[in-house]
């Protein structure tokens, strides 16, 4: 994907959509809720920073939602899952696959994309669950991370099921107009290479086999030893978080897969000033300047309480 | 002896069965204190391993699962000796209900003989504080896992020095989002990057 080379200064794909509530005075619930009012607030962040590429709201509930897992639904913080109820396959073979157009959420996040996709004149990216985070939220974090050596087999038929989940709900996403998919992959940030490659690189890559339109990869936390099993799930693109280091990061991949990062959404973009973020973007781009594949970015998602100002210097310091 | 050998081995390879089996003999003709001390090594080896990254967060749980059920066999025969015990409060800050990290932490602390007093996840400041004072805590351990609730760390630490409480504990943090320099900025007392850094802090706590 040799994009970067069009255009005179660096790409921008801030991961940011929390921000745009405090633009339109609402509740994270209600942009959860309302495809409306968050179209209304990821408008906002584009209107006021013009970046390159746009997300929809990030959001790790939303599958398991559709599947029927009980949410804490706060309305000032992300939401979050309470119980992981799938003990066994009999719990399994009580889920149905979600219709995407009807379980959950999942039609709210299509009609944003949409939206996105008619008024966003940049690259419009849709967010997505990777198959071992949900299998995660189904069955516990702990428990999926214990299973990759205390039960495999139960493990692969969560992770067969996931995938399913994924595929139909990433393909409406495609159909509503997504340019691109981030595939979201947190929990598999402490496994192995090999562990990651079994049991959530070969299922990405199959799903991605799936797809007609680019995919990211992000995985939270320090993926340097990853990075090499993450490409070889076909993904065109892996967002990296602040810990990693890019330029050896860059080393690794070729030049035809983006990289994505990595400035530190909490300590620089939340707690620093402009300054500081005005620097430390400006040193990550000297540092990247040889790497075409390289697109500006936060190591993970932007808070909600970050200063519009950092968010403007990032931005600035980006087009300098 | 052969026999604890053999029992650490099973624990550092979260064969939970042999270890607990094993550990239900060794009791009756071992002192307990040798066995936590010789299994405290193990966890220390296998922390080792895990620096250098020839083991993983896979293998960490189904140890420290091990780990915590020989724990509970053990105990009860341990002598009481409070007046030394150091205390510390545990849990994972508001807003977050992520607890894999601070559980290890939990299990590590035990092992090194510290009375760990674990609050759960999603823990308010004020649990914290007033649990804190209540059993008179050396140590306050603040976990999280996301960008998003980090803060809450920070609160914490705000919230003891707006109390003039500050000096009455030691603050540690950790998380995978979090660092030294994030320690550094809200005043905490030690960023441990992982369980066993948190077990050797506390081990070394005068």
């Amino acid at each position: 994907m040799k994009i970067q080379k069009k255009f005179k200064s660096v790409l921008t794909a801030p991961l940011m959509g929390l921000p745009g509530v405090r633009l339109t005075s609402t509740k994270i619930n209600e942009n959860y809720e309302d495809a409306d009012i968050q179209f209304r607030s990821l408008k906002a962040l584009y209107d006021k920073y013009h970046p390159n590429f746009m997300f929809n709201m990030m959001d790790l509930s939303l599958e398991a939602e559709s599947l029927g897992l009980k949410i804490l639904k706060p309305d000032d913080a992300p939401y979050t899952i309470v119980e992981h109820p799938i003990k066994n396959e009999h719990d399994l073979g009580k889920l149905d696959i979600p219709h995407p157009q009807k379980n959950g959420r999942m039609p709210i996040a299509s009609k944003v994309i949409r939206k996105m996709h008619k008024t966003f004149d940049c690259i419009n990216i849709a967010y997505i669950i990777g198959p071992y985070t949900l299998a995660g939220l189904l069955c516990g974090a702990s428990t999926v991370i214990k299973n990759v050596l205390k039960n495999v087999v139960f493990l692969e038929k969560v992770l067969e099921f996931s995938s399913k989940v994924i595929d139909i709900y990433c393909n409406e996403l495609i159909n509503s107009g997504a340019d691109m998919i981030c595939m979201l992959e947190p929990t598999a940030t402490g496994l192995s290479p090999e562990q990651f490659k079994e049991f959530s690189g070969n299922y990405i890559k199959k799903l991605k086999s799936n797809w007609n339109i680019p995919l990211i990869l992000h995985i939270c936390g320090d993926t340097t030893s990853l990075i090499r099993e993450m490409i070889k799930t076909n993904c065109n693109g892996i967002s990296l978080d602040a810990m990693v280091d890019l330029q050896h990061a860059a080393n690794l991949i070729s030049s035809d897969i983006l990289i994505l990062g990595n400035i530190d959404p909490v300590r620089v973009l939340a707690f620093g000033n402009k300054e500081e973020v005005e620097e430390k973007v400006k040193k990550l781009l000297f540092d990247m300047k040889d790497t075409d594949n390289f697109i500006l970015s936060s190591g993970c998602d932007i808070p909600l309480d970050t200063p519009l100002e950092n968010i403007e210097a990032f931005m600035k310091a980006a087009r300098e | 002896m052969e026999e604890l050998k053999s029992l650490v081995e099973f624990v550092k390879d979260g064969d939970d069965e042999q270890a607990i089996d094993l550990a239900k003999k060794l009791i009756k003709h071992s002192k307990p204190e040798e066995i936590i001390s010789s299994l405290t090594e193990g966890m220390r080896e296998l922390g080792d391993k895990f620096e250098r990254k020839e083991v993983f967060l896979p293998e960490l749980l189904i140890a420290s699962d091990a780990l915590m059920e020989v724990m509970k066999i053990v105990e009860p025969y341990l002598p009481i000796k409070k007046e030394n015990k150091k205390t510390m409060i545990i849990g994972t800050v508001a807003g977050d209900i992520h607890e894999i990290g601070k559980n290890l932490v939990g299990v590590l602390c035990k092992a090194e003989g510290i009375n760990v007093i674990d609050l759960g996840t999603d823990v308010a400041i004020r649990k914290f504080i007033d649990k804190a004072e209540e059993v008179s805590a050396d140590v306050i351990g603040l976990s999280t896992l996301m960008t998003n609730t980090m803060k809450g760390q920070k609160e914490v630490v705000e919230q003891l020095i707006k109390e003039g409480k500050r000096d009455k504990f030691k603050v540690i943090i950790g998380g995978a989002p979090v660092s030294q320099r994030w320690a550094d900025t809200i005043g905490a007392d030690a960023y441990c990057k992982d369980a066993f850094e948190a077990a050797k802090y506390l081990r070394n706590l005068k």
